[in-house]
């Protein structure tokens, strides 16, 4: 069903999605492919799978929904952040909103991943990350002084 | 205006003191050949420009730590690029900075980051001691009994009259201000001459630098920030004859590391003076700055030891480049601290000051009234103990854009106090100056209580003997 306010997005593995153009505009990248090629009502999108292409969806939808209503917009965040807990996930959907141009979702998932970060050692930060710690024993330690230094004599008393 | 009086010299100066090339902050550097170019990347399964925005988004109190987890995100984390996308996302944020002197005179920085309520301490300052060779003798030092007492010299006159006492201690009387998100310390007294130099520290690579020189030494000048530009006035200089009351001014813009020239503060009360026996005598001294809307307001006083008169105060205009006297109703009413030293800082646009006059453990906020030229009480006691002890018992500190005063109490606890405003117009969305205006008038002097400060606790720490110097805000 080609309506004039719809369009399909095809994720990179193939899947169809139906999804308002209101909605689906709300990607500038997206928006942009829509302005360009007026005929068209199919848009394949060859970096996001379909299992990141339904969350995408699933949040252009309720930002939609949610209008300018900031505290609305919140509370539509909460409900879609809520679960995602997978760093694989999440870079899937970063990645995604990074691609897509979603400046919203962009904003919601670095966050989420800031946040993860808080409070965390170095060593968790690098296996979650899976980053080498490439330090020179000397550079790690000058790191590790300059850290000593600052909280000597002040968390203590 | 603006004659040139240094030129740049920032690369040669902090190259030694920073590993990090202290770029002019104001510059937007290109992104495209920066570090997220570089391999490995920060994190392996994302590109770096997604990196950086997930490292933007990161608590300054986290950074620590996320600077070990490896050489790239050390350097991301002390780069400009990252503190720049901070203030494009709004991530930034306020910490206050204070200045404690401990027992010999070494000046130590703490931080205090208020969501965490975590304090770090700052590396200590380059010894400036050690590196200014000019030594001269004591000898200029005469003329404190002219200018060294109370207003200016409390730290030193106790160090007049013991031999060499000058030369042990690192330096004293230095100004501290921030601009642009880095803290300056600015001249000061070094083996009893003043300092041109300048340090600032910038808390995006945690360390210090030199920065371009003032034009002559100054010590206990007085700093204040208008239009982005740090501007300093008065102080004292070592003159030929000893020690000299400055009325010069001059004006530092971070971007460019230059130091400018700004009129002299004309001191129009001390040129009417009877006699020029007493004009001779007294010596006009900038004892306050600070900045008002859009102009730089500079508290004086006449000064002979051990007698100061205050003089209301000049206002300069940097529009018209031009000095007027300041208006007298808020020279009669700014309430001088110990030494005759006028604290004041500016929230949301309005004039505080704190008076410490009206009880021994406690003082009052006062709040200037631009179009009434009057100062107003505010209710609600600022607990502060120990008012006399202390030559800097109290710091004030706009801070969350609220009102903050720094104690150090009598169990050596340093307390950062916040004032809550309750008063019957907290409903309104924003305090504009005009329902503020509106409301002091009808709270008048004698306090009506429709206004109060509730002074709340936000942080403290043990301070042993340190003493309270100075404190700054950076928000980045």
């Amino acid at each position: 069903m080609a309506e004039e306010n719809t369009i399909t997005l095809k994720s990179s593995d193939g899947k169809e999605f139906l999804i308002s153009k209101k909605a689906a505009t709300l990607s500038e990248t997206i928006k942009a492919m829509v302005e360009e090629d007026n005929s068209s009502s199919v848009f394949p999108l060859t970096v996001v799978d379909s299992k990141t292409l339904a969350d995408v969806i699933t949040f252009l939808n309720k930002h939609v929904d949610c209008g300018d209503d900031d505290d609305k917009k919140k509370s539509c965040d909460e409900e879609f952040m809520a679960g995602k807990d997978d760093m694989k996930d999440l870079f899937d959907l970063v990645v995604a909103a990074n691609y897509l141009d979603v400046k919203d979702l962009l904003d919601l998932i670095c966050g989420k991943i800031a946040d993860m970060m808080q409070g965390k050692s170095p060593e968790w930060v690098r296996k979650t990350f899976n980053i080498q710690n490439d330090f020179s024993p000397e550079e790690e330690a000058k790191v590790r002084e300059e850290y000593a230094w600052a909280h000597e004599g002040v968390e203590e008393d | 205006m603006g004659a040139r009086l240094s030129l740049s010299n920032h690369k040669a100066s902090s190259s030694d003191l920073s590993e990090v090339s202290q770029n002019d902050a104001c510059k937007r550097q290109r992104t495209s050949s920066s570090f997220w170019d570089e391999d490995p990347r920060l994190i392996p399964n994302l590109p770096d420009e997604i990196a950086i925005q997930i490292l933007a988004r990161l608590p300054r109190v986290n950074h620590f730590n996320a600077k070990l987890v490896s050489r790239s995100w050390k350097t991301a984390l002390t780069s400009k690029e990252l503190y720049e996308l901070r203030k494009e996302l709004g991530t930034t944020e306020e910490w206050l900075y204070i200045l404690t002197k401990i027992d010999n005179h070494k000046l130590v920085w703490y931080a205090l980051d208020p969501i965490s309520q975590i304090w770090q301490r700052l590396p200590l300052m380059p010894n400036v001691a050690a590196e200014d060779a000019t030594r001269r003798g004591i000898s200029g030092l005469w003329l404190w009994n002219m200018v060294g007492s109370g207003i200016i010299g409390d730290a030193i006159r106790g160090l007049i009259g013991r031999k060499d006492a000058l030369d042990q201690i690192p330096f004293c009387g230095c100004a501290i201000g921030s601009v642009n998100g880095s803290l300056y310390v600015i001249g000061g007294f070094c083996r009893a001459s003043a300092m041109k130099r300048v340090w600032r520290y910038d808390p995006i690579v945690n360390s210090w630098s030199e920065a371009s020189s003032m034009s002559i030494g100054r010590a206990y000048c007085k700093t204040s920030v208008l239009n982005n530009k740090l501007y300093v006035v008065g102080g004292v200089t070592r003159g030929r004859g000893g020690l000299t009351p400055l009325q010069s001014a001059e004006v530092f813009d971070p971007c460019s590391n230059i130091w400018s020239e700004v009129p002299s503060m004309p001191f129009s009360k001390a040129q009417v003076l009877p006699t020029a026996f007493l004009a001779d005598l007294l010596k006009p001294i900038a004892t306050g700055m600070t900045s008002y809307r859009g102009k730089l307001y500079v508290p004086q006083s006449l000064y002979c030891w051990p007698f100061f008169v205050d003089v209301g105060g000049e206002v300069y205009d940097p529009e018209t480049n031009l000095w007027v006297d300041m208006p007298t109703g808020m020279g009669e009413g700014w309430p001088a601290k110990q030494a005759g030293t006028k604290l004041s800082v500016i929230v949301d646009g309005e004039l505080y000051a704190l008076d410490p006059s009206s009880s021994l453990d406690s003082a009052r906020i006062k709040v200037y009234d631009h179009q009434d030229d009057s100062w107003k009480i505010i209710e609600g006691d600022v607990p502060i103990h120990d008012l006399i002890d202390s030559e800097s018992p109290y710091l004030l500190a706009g801070f969350l854009g609220k009102l903050h005063v720094i104690t150090k109490g009598a169990n050596h606890n340093i307390s950062v106090m916040q004032a809550d405003r309750q008063n019957r117009f907290d409903s309104a969305p924003s305090t504009s100056s005009v329902t503020l205006g509106e409301s002091l008038q009808e709270l008048s002097e004698t306090v009506s209580g429709s206004s109060e400060n509730i002074w709340r606790v936000v942080a403290t720490r043990s301070a042993g003997s340190a003493e309270l110097v100075s404190c700054q805000i950076l928000d980045i």
